[in-house]
């Protein structure tokens, strides 16, 4: 039995994918129930139709009982148990559709009469300054009648933020939590009031919440993807700071920042902030580079201009810059230690993983 | 390669009287910062609570016919600004931000980091600026944090 995830909040920006949300809209995951893999169905006679299934019945499904089948065309039908072997299951064939008759490869059976109860269990972590998780709720969801459920918990994560300024304007690029930073989850199955383990917390679900909103009608719906910093030649809309200003206005003497994701799908390469001063006429006065401290990356960001320019400078272009092959020799491990003692995987650099479950009981990966 | 947009900033020297220094959030989750200076009017509201009517034994000595239990009192600071159309669309996300503060140690902030005070923009409706325009004139008044007092 398993859950296998189908949608994960994240969304593709040209060629890389961004897994930056904003916390006060829906940030979802949907999960698609599948109690057994269906391997075929076939009609023997018309009264001898059965399924061969991958793995054994679980034990507490019985004579008599009702599956629901969904194939890999998504046909749909509801069936009776006749009888039981093994890893064959015999169907009902009394009073079948010509749909129910045919032959079937592949899919996956529900047994819903057998678990007459059954809903997920969502558990939401968020991670503190000490990069350690902390769970800050479950989500109970009940699945609709084709075993799918839609999860939403962006609400849990909304108690991380800080809507204080708590940046002391004296470093060049600083992460601050609670303006955005990462979150994992795990699931289990509740059935018949028995709920089943856990699955592992692995990196491969960190994913990012931010504090902000979007409109109606932007880009990426509920997702940053324009703001989300990415290593790609090919895109042309490159990621955008996260000020409403056209031109911000650096007032000397006072504090500026400039908001930026500081994002994941930079991996390990060095970031550098270029400033162009330019006069008042647009001439280019001088230039520099500065290396962002990697250590402060994904998460919500600050970066300030470097300051102390001559009277003459009147506009500083600032962009983030990176090389290629130009990594950081230091890779950081971040460990995320759980903070109830379970289990959970080192988290190292890694490239997309396939979002996919791990089943409970058989470890089968679907 | 450019892994960002490149953003202009917008260096402002000019000496500035009164300064009234303000940060805010905005919609993107990004903080935004303005220097506010010139002329700005300090206001003060005040609100009378329930009032008290004494029963006079005395009347001869009696020192007043009835008290206020309690008083409110927001001070106010009107402060306004004469930019560009682009910048008073930037300003503008100030008056809807969930968290607007005003820097309160304007002299000491780079040796003791900046201390902020939470400030209320008034709701209120506000007409712009219209097409034609390249400069406009906005006025915001905030509410400060309302004054501590007696109350009986």
């Amino acid at each position: 039995m398993s859950l296998v995830i189908v949608k994960t909040p994240q969304v593709n920006v040209d060629l890389n994918t961004t897994k930056w949300s904003s916390v006060h809209q829906p940030i979802e995951i949907q999960v698609q129930r599948k109690d057994v893999l269906v391997q075929f169905k076939r009609r023997i006679t018309p009264t001898n139709n059965y399924f061969r299934i991958n793995g054994v019945v679980p034990s507490e499904v019985k004579v008599g009982d009702i599956g629901m089948y969904v194939s890999s065309t998504n046909v749909t039908f509801n069936f009776k148990i006749l009888s039981i072997s093994g890893n064959t299951i015999t169907i009902d064939s009394t009073s079948l559709d010509s749909i129910q008759l045919a032959n079937y490869s592949g899919g996956y059976i529900n047994f819903i009469s057998t678990y007459s109860s059954y809903y997920i269990e969502t558990k939401i972590l968020s991670v503190d300054s000490s990069d350690s998780y902390v769970e800050v709720g479950i989500s109970k969801n009940k699945p609709d009648n084709q075993g799918k459920a839609l999860i939403s918990i962006n609400e849990w994560l909304k108690d991380n933020v800080v809507y204080n300024n708590t940046f002391e304007y004296n470093v060049l690029n600083k992460k601050i939590i609670g303006e955005g930073y990462k979150f994992n989850f795990q699931f289990r199955e509740v059935k018949n009031n028995i709920a089943g383990s856990w699955t592992n917390l692995s990196s491969s679900y960190i994913y990012y919440w931010v504090n902000s909103v979007k409109q109606i009608q932007e880009k990426y719906g509920f997702f940053m993807g324009d703001y989300v910093p990415t290593f790609d030649a090919t895109r042309i809309n490159k990621a955008k700071f996260q000020s409403v200003f056209k031109k911000p206005t650096y007032f000397p003497g006072f504090p500026f920042s400039l908001n930026f994701i500081y994002s994941d799908n930079l991996g390990k390469l060095n970031v550098r902030k270029h400033e162009t001063r330019k006069d008042i006429n647009g001439s280019v006065l001088s230039t520099s580079d500065s290396l962002l401290n990697m250590t402060q990356r994904f998460s919500a960001n600050r970066l300030m201009l470097a300051g102390n320019y001559t009277s003459n400078v009147k506009e500083i272009d600032v962009v983030l810059q990176c090389t290629e092959d130009d990594f950081n020799t230091h890779s950081p491990i971040n460990n995320g230690t759980y903070t109830d003692g379970s289990v959970f995987n080192q988290w190292v650099e890694k490239d997309n993983v396939k979002p996919e479950v791990r089943g409970f009981d058989t470890g089968v990966i679907i | 390669m450019d892994v960002t947009e490149t953003k202009t900033i917008k260096v402002d020297t000019d000496c500035k009287q009164n300064p009234v220094f303000i940060s805010w959030l905005n919609t993107y989750g990004g903080r935004e910062h303005w220097l506010f200076h010139k002329v700005q009017i300090n206001g003060l509201v005040t609100i009378n609570g329930q009032e008290f009517e004494k029963d006079i034994t005395d009347l001869e000595n009696a020192t007043s016919k009835t008290e206020i239990l309690s008083k409110d009192a927001v001070p106010q600071l009107i402060v306004n600004a004469y930019v560009d159309v682009e910048d008073l669309e930037g300003i503008k996300t100030m008056l809807y931000s969930p968290c607007v503060e005003m820097l309160m140690n304007i002299d000491t902030w780079e040796v003791e980091g900046p201390k902020w005070l939470r400030v209320e923009p008034l709701p209120g409706s506000f007409p712009l600026y219209n097409s034609l325009q390249s400069k406009a004139l906005i006025e915001i008044t905030f509410n400060l944090p309302y004054i501590n007092i007696q109350s009986q």
